[in-house]
Order: structure tokens, then sequence, then C-alpha cells
């Protein structure tokens, strides 16, 4: 019944057949009316009769034993409501799905500066601010760490007593013989990179705004990733059956993997919430947004690689990774890195040592790329830098190393598409007859690897997602999804997909999604699952649906099951031309006649293999299907200020079949963005001396504007997977992991000087510079 | 402190310049005075500004002006935004660097709201407007309840955010000597990103004289406690021949004379290292644009 | 005018025009335009982003100028004509700026998409035909996380070609 389309560019309609009119087509977006016209709501804009304001009593310490809160004074303040500690909530620890070491109220101990340490709920922002002044907390200072490095010291500050080691978790895996791989190699080349602790800047602040019932239920508005996941575990930490806990749809104004968990101001609302009996609103202010909100880990990035006949075969790489102060999923960004590594390139042999090290400052989680950004830029900038010393050409020397379609990594995953080798044509074209010629310009380019979905992100052995598919009387349909719309275009994706896997038009088609209370268990959308795993649970609920049409089609018009089929808004016969009828007819006789209804679930859990011990999968793989790009731009720089100005910067990305191109161009647009963001202007949240975070506002933590942005081409070199929904595969993250090394191997072609740690700013392309002449 | 609530004060609003001056004698070191407030309102929300009162002046109509006449140049109201500055056709014409400025000033919101003299009074070594008033040799009034006094703008500034203003004194008129059409004026601010403060600006005004430079004024932005002119540098081109090698010869000179800090936006060191740069730059700019017809 | 520094909670009444409404408030002296429209007017369109005049996302318009309504001061707008995202259209009809960021995806998140829109028609009233570098530079102030501002900068071009049109 469903028609593939080969391309999305070449869509022929057929006569009278509907079915795929809206997958691979530019289609406005379901939720663009809301959000231009002001109506969507956030967390701030949700309407609760007498809320109360919260707001969270941070440490001002790096580290601190907590020998007393006195919380008198802020109680006897007028119009405070509710005043919490750590004596006022369940001891549940909080992290990445059972691996939590954070309690959402510091018990006897604060870690970094910004941790939890009391909250308060009142009538307005003002008194609860106010009442925060009035909390006295009585803080040993203790000493601490900053340093990754430091804190792996024998003798180091330990965070947390229990744990006894600074080492959150470690990696050392080796596939092949690393060993006789370098022995047998005719160069071996070791270089060391680093990245900075970049902050995801989501335009909405964090916060939570929470309502606990007076019949003991919890009902909560979180801009979140994974609605079902902080249900999960939001019902632990408050101690409700899952059954009285609701994470309700509310628009969420950008995630980037930073509202992948549960987190400590969710658990606090709640709390607030039920002491004060009346909806409270919690809401970051900027600052806290940036000292007191997850952040990308910090990474050190240390690769060694053999190269045999020109070709890489052997690879070790050991990453330590900033965690910060509790252990989240630092664990598994440190996996992930060491993973990613295993599939650039066709290697033979592969080791693998990787830290995820806590210290004393902000804690570190997911952002876009997972482990990528701080490899991809290690890794393809020591493939300019072996390219340069073997005198090879850079773009030669990765299309004869790049993976294939058929190929299997050698850490495991399957490729059951792969058009890198077309993605770096591409992008290599793309900027063919834009030569740079003149002094102090330069090329350069760097490929990009990532997962569509994850098997096991929490410790489950699980990747799957729900939809349910209602259609109505008149042949319109519900479509009901368990992740949530944070700006991905998700809704509209899954709009998309059910319209043509029913055969119903997409003005027909709604979808709710971000409601644990209408959806199906879904883990939600991190790791560029969405349109893969929700898309096929979209589709199998359609499957169903039709299904059911068929079945009660076939016994209404009495004839064989076999002989239907959906074409045009209709139900038809291949046997006999004369029997048509529509949805709209078979889905009101079922309700009407049978007394039955139209609906199917579709639970799409994709054929994947939990990672483990040494925390990688058999084949295919810990995802179902892979996505690559290849990022190429041309830089000129200034050799009297070091500023460099990048002329044009093409994307070419094998994510299998673009369901809206316009939904997949803007993901590569802000991919792009976030990128190098990183790359140059984004300082990371430095720490002074004290173990005070240096940035609190965006005036001095930088984000580039409409005015610094260079042009970007969006090249889709699409590829026919055979495992995702209509051939698709994620796209929201791996870009982002190549803009880096893309700058820093343009720079070095245009200037001579090889930039080792990001950001790349115009200070140190003078200080290298200055390096060079001396 | 937060920047989603303001804190409580008690805000005062003269209808007059009279009243104005009588309320900021009144309160002195109580009071802020608030003009565009885009800035007060940024530093009482951190927590850097802690006024009891606010005196709003806007509603005092004698403050908000742009007039020009060639006789005696430009005279800009305290409370004229910097929109007005942008927009007047005067400004474009016989004062291009100050343009320039207000082009690229902040953001566009920013400029609707913002004034020449909150720019003045705010006292930031990175205050993008100071750099080319000082080049235009502005002068600054000063109001009180016992007269007028008249500054030269260089000698208004003490140090960060601090200036000679008394606390019983109001920022009433900027005024800029008329400047010979054919003097050449420059701007260039080095910035992380195109919304930004500056890490170095200068602006540079001189005319030629058969092609030698004749009355040059340089100030540099960012680069010390106030804004600096270069006397030093400023006396070195006098007279000199406009090529390469005088440029040359002078940017030399500007790292010397500075006193750089180091802050978010840049070292000490990177400051030193481009201040000649910037100043080429700057020369350039004014070179390159054709003296005011 | 009292001066008494004990009246500083004494509420000042404010009369101005709120898209195209005679509107009187009563508001606190530290009480944000950005406050007034959310909290007593309900036009929760306009966000808080920033508070410090950095991201633009509280972009409204007053007299046909975009300003930030975080840095302003309800009770400085007596008099004044405040137009919100929600102005801008009958509900039935979007405005051209908002017709062209929903039909060329320029909308993601859609947290920074109000401003964005305000601080588009205020620079489309000033110049109905600006060159892509005018857009760019006129939106320096309005961050977005989440589109690289591609389709942004499309759709205020596109929008200039329907207004023109």
């Amino acid at each position: 019944m469903l028609k593939h389309h080969d391309a999305g560019a070449e869509m022929v309609p057929q006569e009278g057949v509907h079915e795929v009119d809206n997958v691979g087509a530019r289609l406005g977006r379901t939720d663009a009316w809301r959000k231009v016209t002001g109506q969507e709501q956030y967390m701030e804009d949700v309407p609760l009769v007498s809320q109360l304001w919260g707001k969270i009593l941070r440490s001002p310490h790096p580290h601190a034993r907590i020998r007393g809160i006195d919380v008198s004074r802020a109680e006897s303040l007028p119009g405070v409501k509710a005043v919490i500690t750590f004596r006022d909530i369940v001891p549940f620890k909080i992290g990445y799905s059972t691996h939590g070491d954070q309690f959402a109220l510091c018990h006897d101990r604060a870690r970094y500066v910004g941790d939890e340490v009391a909250a308060v709920a009142a009538v307005d922002e003002e008194t609860a601010e106010k009442a925060l002044s009035l909390i006295d907390v009585d803080y040993e200072v203790l000493p601490f760490v900053l340093d990754p490095i430091e804190a792996m010291k024998p003798d180091a500050i330990v965070l947390h007593k229990d744990k006894g080691t600074n080492i959150a978790a470690e990696n050392h895996t080796e596939f092949g013989d690393v060993e006789k791989g370098f022995a047998e190699a005719d160069h071996v080349f070791e270089d060391e990179f680093e990245t900075q602790r970049q902050c995801h800047v989501c335009m909405e602040v964090h916060g939570c705004v929470a309502n606990w019932g007076n019949d003991d239920s919890l009902s909560v508005w979180t801009s979140t990733q994974s609605p079902h996941i902080v249900k999960r575990f939001l019902a632990k930490a408050v101690d409700l059956p899952l059954s009285k806990v609701r994470v309700n749809r509310v628009g969420v104004g950008g995630a980037f993997g930073s509202r992948t968990d549960l987190f400590p101001h969710d658990v606090i609302a709640a709390y607030l919430s039920k002491k004060a009996r009346r909806p409270v609103k919690l809401l970051f202010s900027r600052q806290e947004e940036f000292y007191a909100s997850a952040t990308r880990h910090p990474a050190l990035v240390r690769i060694k690689t053999g190269i045999k006949d020109g070709m890489i075969t052997t690879r070790h790489v050991t990453a330590i990774l900033n965690g910060g102060a509790y252990t989240s999923q630092t664990g598994a960004v440190m996996g992930s890195l060491g993973w990613k590594a295993s599939n650039y390139y066709r290697i033979e042999n592969y080791r693998y040592d990787g830290y995820g090290v806590l210290t004393n400052t902000s804690v570190a989680t997911a952002y876009r790329g997972y482990g990528g950004p701080q490899l991809g830029f290690a890794l393809e900038s020591q493939i300019d830098m072996i390219a340069e010393r073997l005198e090879l050409d850079p773009v030669e020397f990765r299309l004869n190393n790049a993976n294939r379609q058929g190929d299997t990594s050698v850490s495991g995953s399957y490729f059951s598409s792969c058009e890198l080798t077309q993605c770096i044509e591409a992008a290599d074209r793309a900027l063919e007859g834009e030569k740079p010629a003149g002094r102090d310009q330069g090329r350069g380019m760097a490929i990009g690897f990532g997962e569509s979905g994850w098997r096991g992100a929490y410790y489950n052995n699980s990747d799957v997602s729900a939809a349910t598919i209602k259609m109505n009387m008149d042949g319109s349909i519900h479509t009901t999804v368990g992740g949530a719309e944070i700006g991905t275009g998700y809704d509209t994706t899954m709009a998309q997909i059910a319209a043509d896997a029913l055969g119903v038009p997409i003005d027909q088609v709604s979808v709710h999604s971000g409601d644990t209370n209408d959806a199906a268990y879904d883990l939600g959308l991190y790791a560029s699952r969405g349109a893969i795993t929700s898309g096929m649970a979209v589709k199998l609920a359609a499957d169903k649906t039709k299904g059911k049409l068929l079945d009660a089609a076939a016994k209404m018009l009495d004839t064989p099951r076999s002989e239907l089929s959906i074409e045009n808004r209709c139900i038809v016969s291949s046997a006999n031309p004369n029997i048509a009828i529509t949805m709209a007819e078979i889905a009101e006789h079922i309700y009407e006649e049978e007394g039955s209804a139209v609906f199917g679930t579709g639970i799409y859990d994709p054929q994947t293999h939990l990672a483990d011990e040494t925390g990688f999968h058999a084949s295919p793989g810990g995802s179902i299907t892979y996505p690559f790009c290849a990022v190429n731009l041309d830089v000129s720089v200034n050799r009297d200020t070091g500023e460099f100005k990048i002329g044009k910067i093409a994307v070419a990305v094998d994510c299998g079949k673009p369901i809206n191109p316009a939904i997949v161009e803007g993901q590569i647009e802000g991919d792009v963005f976030h990128g190098l963001g990183m790359a140059t202007v984004e300082p990371g949240l430095d720490y002074d001396d004290a173990g005070a975070p240096k940035y609190h506002h965006l005036v001095d933590y930088k984000l580039l504007t409409a005015a610094d942005m260079p042009q970007i081409e969006c090249i889709v070199a699409e590829s026919t997977d055979p495992t995702g929904p209509f051939g698709v595969k994620g796209v929201t993250q791996l870009i982002t992991s190549s803009v880096g090394a893309a700058l820093a191997n343009a720079l070095n072609d245009a200037i001579g000087v090889r930039m080792t740690s990001l950001p790349i700013t115009p200070e140190k392309i003078l200080q290298a510079l200055e390096r060079a002449q001396s | 402190m937060s920047t989603r609530v303001l804190p409580e004060f008690l805000l005062l609003r003269p209808d007059t310049f009279d009243e104005a001056l009588s309320l900021v004698d009144r309160y002195r070191d109580k009071a802020e005075v608030l003009a565009g407030g885009t800035d007060l309102l940024v530093n009482m929300k951190c927590g850097t500004a802690t006024p009891s009162i606010v005196i709003g002046i806007g509603k005092v109509d004698a403050f908000n002006r742009i007039e020009f006449d060639p006789e005696n140049g430009l005279a800009i109201g305290a409370l004229a935004s910097i929109r007005a500055l942008h927009d007047s056709p005067d400004v474009a014409r016989y004062y291009p660097v100050l343009r320039d400025v207000a082009h690229l000033f902040a953001n566009v919101q920013l400029l609707n709201m913002g004034t020449v003299g909150g720019n003045i009074c705010n006292a930031s070594p990175a205050g993008d407007f100071i750099p080319p008033l000082l080049s235009q040799n502005a002068h600054v009034v000063l109001g009180s309840a016992s007269g007028t006094r008249t500054l030269k703008l260089i000698d208004f500034f003490v140090g960060p955010g601090k200036t000679v203003r008394r606390p019983d004194e109001l920022l009433q008129t900027i005024t800029l000597p008329p400047l010979s059409t054919d003097y050449h004026s420059g701007f260039v601010r080095i910035t992380r990103t195109a919304e930004d403060l500056a890490k170095i600006s200068v602006a540079t005004v001189f005319s030629l004289r058969d092609g030698n430079f004749h009355d040059v004024r340089i100030s540099f932005g960012a680069v010390a406690p106030t804004v600096l002119r270069m006397p030093d540098i400023e006396a070195f081109l006098e007279g000199k021949p406009m090529d390469d090698q005088t440029i040359g010869e002078a940017t030399a000179m500007a790292a010397e004379r500075i006193s750089p800090i180091t802050d978010l936006r840049s070292t000490s060191d990177y400051r030193r290292k481009i201040a000649g740069a910037a100043l080429r730059q700057s020369i350039l700019a004014a070179v390159e644009r054709s003296p005011a017809q | 005018m009292s001066e008494r520094p004990e009246d500083r909670n004494e509420k000042i009444a404010v009369r101005f025009q709120v898209n195209g409404e005679p509107t009187e408030l009563l508001v606190s002296a530290n009480e944000t335009l950005l406050s007034a429209l959310r909290n007593q007017l309900g036009l929760t369109g306009t966000k808080y982003g920033c508070g410090t005049g950095d991201c633009c996302a509280c972009t409204v318009s007053v007299n046909g100028r975009a300003i930030l309504s975080c840095l302003s001061l309800a009770a400085e707008l007596e008099g004044e004509n405040v137009t919100t995202v929600e102005g801008l259209s009958d509900g039935s009809k979007l405005n051209p700026v908002q017709a062209s960021f929903a039909e060329l995806g320029a909308v993601q998140c859609g947290f920074c998409t109000p401003g964005m829109i305000m601080t588009i028609n205020a620079l489309l009233a000033e110049n109905p035909d600006p060159s892509e570098q005018e857009v760019r530079h006129y939106l320096r102030g309005n961050l977005c996380r989440c589109t690289g501002y591609v389709k942004i900068v499309d759709a205020a071009l596109a929008a200039a070609g329907t207004m023109e049109a």
C-alpha cells in the first residue's frame, strides 16, 4: 500500500493517489500559527488560579558543609507560603536513570556554586526573592577542585564520600589488536585537543510549574524532551504512584539535550506546591540559567592514529570529561564519545580509555552531539594534520578511509545505508568556483557521524516509542505520540507520516504530544530518535488502524479483505472498480453500526543491541541506522587582529529520506549555529579562582547573531535506508560535531597555524601566529 | 538578585527642568536619574545600583532635542535618544562619525531607548559614543539649582562609572563645535559579535592639507579607566604625509600609551596587541570617507 | 506628585493604548512593561528571555518603534501606544511577517518568535525593501538558539515582498 519515494525532490503526483503527498513535502508546521501569534503556552504562560512563585536558594560556595539551615525569618515574611529544605523531601537521588547521586535539595553538603539548598514559594516573585535573603544557612566552607586532572589524583578532595573517588565513570575497551596495529603502521601520530564548557542557552529558561492537588495527585508543566522519563522519576522523588503523576504538554523553548532528565527544580516545585497547597511556578532567572542549569562536558581528547599504506588502521582515543558536581549523564556521554570514535572511519583496531570526572562545577549533561563535538573537533582536526604531514590531499584521504553502505564498524555498528562519500564529494563541490585565492584565505572540511535512536540510554533494554491513532467518524484522525514538540518539528513530522500512512489529508490530522496521560510510555526525544522511533510507532499505529478499517469494510461490502486497499481517502477494491467507500463512511459505520471504535496503537522498539559492560554494542549497534555528514567552509583571516570571517559553509548530510525538507534544513542550520558558536564566540562557563562561574549574562556569554552568521548551503545526500519509516534517519545533532574541526582546518589552510582548543578566538590566532614566527 | 524582577523604589517624575533640579538637589546620593533606563534598570536588577529613589526625567521636554547651526555646532539634549541622533540629517552630514556609532550601537531596541546623555553619564570606558565625542572636542553642560557649568568632555570622566557630575547636578546638554567640512572622521570598534561592547574602539578626526595630517584627534575606548585622547600620536602625525610609513609609525605608538585591563571580552594583552591595528583601521576608514560636502 | 519614601508601594495609574485598546492600569513603580503586559493584561506572547536587554525576546512596539519591555517601566508609558504580538493579527488573518514565518519554516521552538516578528515589523515600517544585510544588521539583538537565523532572514525578506505588493 505504501508507496516509497526514492527522491523527495522529484515527487510525481499520481492521478488520484494522495497517500504520499505529505512525506517529502515542504509543509508549514502544525505549531506555527500558535507560535507566530504568541499563543503557544510555555511554562511561564501556564495560567493557574492562585499560583505562587517559587525560587531556589543556591549555594554561593563551590564546596561547603551545611551545618544548619534556619528558615524561620523567611517563613514569617508576609506573603511567603512555603519554605522547604531537605527535611521536607523524600531522600530520592536524582540522576541519569537509577544512577542518581543528587538530592533535589542538598542534605549536608553543597558541591558547586548554584547547588540547591532551600526553596520558597510566595505570592509573587519579589516576595519570593526577598524571602531567599532571609534564609540563614550555616556553611562550613570546604576545599574544592575545579580541574578534572586534579580531581583524578589520589589525594584530591573527594566530592562524594560514598564513591571514594571523583572518577564517576571509566571505559577501557579494545577491539582488534591496537598494540600490533601501531607496531605494523608506517606512521603513528598522537595529538591532544581541548574543548570548553558550552552552555545550552535555551531562549526559555528552565523551570517547572507544579500543582499538587488536594487529592494527592501531582500535575506538572515542565519543558522537557522526555515527559515519560520525568514522570517516572518524579513519581519516585515525591513518593506517589505513577497513576497520580501527570506531565502535561507545554511549549518547550529550546532544549538541545538540556531537558532530557528529571531535574532538582522539578522536584522542588512539586514539594513547594505540596507544602503550600497551591500551584507553584518556579522559573530560573537568566543568571541561574547560566550557572545552575546543565552544560556540555568540557573535554580533553588525545588521539593516537596508525597509518599503513595511506589507510587508517588503528586508533587509540583517550578522553577526560569534566562532569561537574553530580554524575548525571557523564558516563553515557563519555561512552558515546568513545563509541563514536570507533565509527568515524574504516579501522581495524581501536582502543578507548575514557574518564568521566566529578568536580565542584555545574553539572554537565547531554548537549547536541553527545560527546560528538568534543570528539569531532579532535578527530577531524587530526585527519588534516596527518594529511598535511604525509602530504596527502585531505579530501582524498577522507574518501579513501570513509565508511560505505554495508560496512560494519570495528565496534559492531552496521551501516544499513551510508552516503558519506557522496557527502564529502558534494560538500567539496559546493565550494568549487569559490576557491579562496587571496592571501590568508583557506578552506577546511570535516565529516560527522551520529546516531538515530539509542538502545539503553536510560540503562534499560529499550529504545521504545509509542503512538496511538484514533480515527473520528468524519475520517479525520487524532495522533497521540509519546515524545514532545521541542522545536524540532516533531508534531509536524508525525502528522506527515500519519497522513501518508493512512491516506488522510494533512489538514485532517491532529497531533498530540508531550502529555503522559495521553500517550503510552515513550522514552522521548534525544539521540536524534524522534523521527525514526516515533515515526515508526505512528506508522505501525496507522497500519493497525488501517487494518481495522479494511476488516470492517470487507464485512460491510462482503468483499475479500485481500482485494481492498485505501486510495484517495477511499477504500477501493482491486477486483471491482465500482466498489469505493470513503474513509468517513466506513468510520461512521464502525462507530454507529458496529458499536466499536477506530484506533490503533503502535509500539516500536528497534532491533538493536544493548551495550555490554564495555559500553559498546554488538552489531547492528545501539542505533538502528546512522546518519553521516560533511562540512566544508571558507575562511579569511586578518593577521593584524586575528579576526576571521567565514565566507560560506556547505553542509552535506546523509539523513535518509527528509520527511519535510524545510524542517531538515532548519535542523542543519541550527546544528551549524551551535557548532559555530562553540567553535568561535561562546567562551564556555569558566570559573574564577574562588570556584565561582564567570558568566551570568548574555552580555558576557555571547551567542552569534544574525549579523554574524555566514551563508549556509544545505545539501541532502539522500540515501534509502531500509530501517526507518519512509527511510528516515536522524539529523538533529551530527553537524555540530563537525564545524569546529572544519574551521580549524580552514584556518590552518589560510595561515598555517593549527588551533587545538575551542573556542578559536582572534587572540588565540594572534598567539599562534607569534609562536609560528619565533 | 534576579533579572526577572526590579527591586522596589520610589519613582519621582518631574515635569520641568527646574523641578528635576530641585529633586536631585533634595535627594542627592539616595537617588538615581532615569533617562532611557537601559543601563540603570539593568544595574538595579543586578544589584550594582541600589537607589531608594529614581528620578525619571522622561517628561522633561527641554532635554529632548538635537539642534544644529553652522555657527555654534551641534547641541544634543541629555535626553535625546540615540535613535534621534541616528536619524538626524545634520548629524549624518556634519558629524558622520556619530552616525557610524549610532548605526553600530548595541541593538535596534536599545538604540530606540537609550540616550547619548545616558551613554556618557554611565562613563563606561567602553561607552561607544565617548571616543567620537572626545575626538569632536565635545563639551558638556551641567545644570544645578545654583546654575550651570560647562566642561570639556574629557574633563568629565574620572574613572569607570565615575564622573565629576555632583549629586545635585544633571547633565543638560552635550555640545560639539562646528567641524569644517574638509575634515575626515572614522570609527572602528572591535567586538566578539555584531552586538557587543567594544574590546577596543578608536575614533579619529583630522583634516588633510596638501596630503599632510592636520588637527588630528584620536580617542581610544576600552583601553584604560576612562576613554583616552592620544596627544602624543596626534602631535606626531601633525604635518606628516598621509602615507603607509607615517601611519605605521603612529600605530606603533599606540600599545605603549594604553593601560587596558582583562575582562570577559578580552585580555589586556590582546587589547595591547590590536591597538595599533584598530588605529590604522580608523584612520583608513576616515580617509576613505569623503569629507562632508 | 508624592515624594515620601513610605509611599513607594503606592500604585501609579497609567492610561495608554495596548493593541489599539484604551487601557488603564495601576502599576507599581518597579513594574516593568513586560510584567504589566503578562501579569496584568494576560498578554503572554511577550517573553522574558534575559531581563538585561541582551536577547530581545521581550520586544514590543511603542509608537511604532521596537523597544524592550523588560527594561521599560510601565509607569513611564502614560499616553503611549503599545503593540504586542497579539495585536498584529485579528486571529483569522496573519500579518505578513507572521505569515511568512509560518510558511517558510522560520519557527522552531518559537520562544524568540514574537520578539523577532515585532522587530521585523518595525524594520519593514522603517525600510520596506531591506537588503539581506540590512535585515541581519537590524536583527543583531534578537537571539535565536534554534534556526541559525537562516529562515528568519528569509521570512523577513519574503514579508517585505508581500508588504510591497
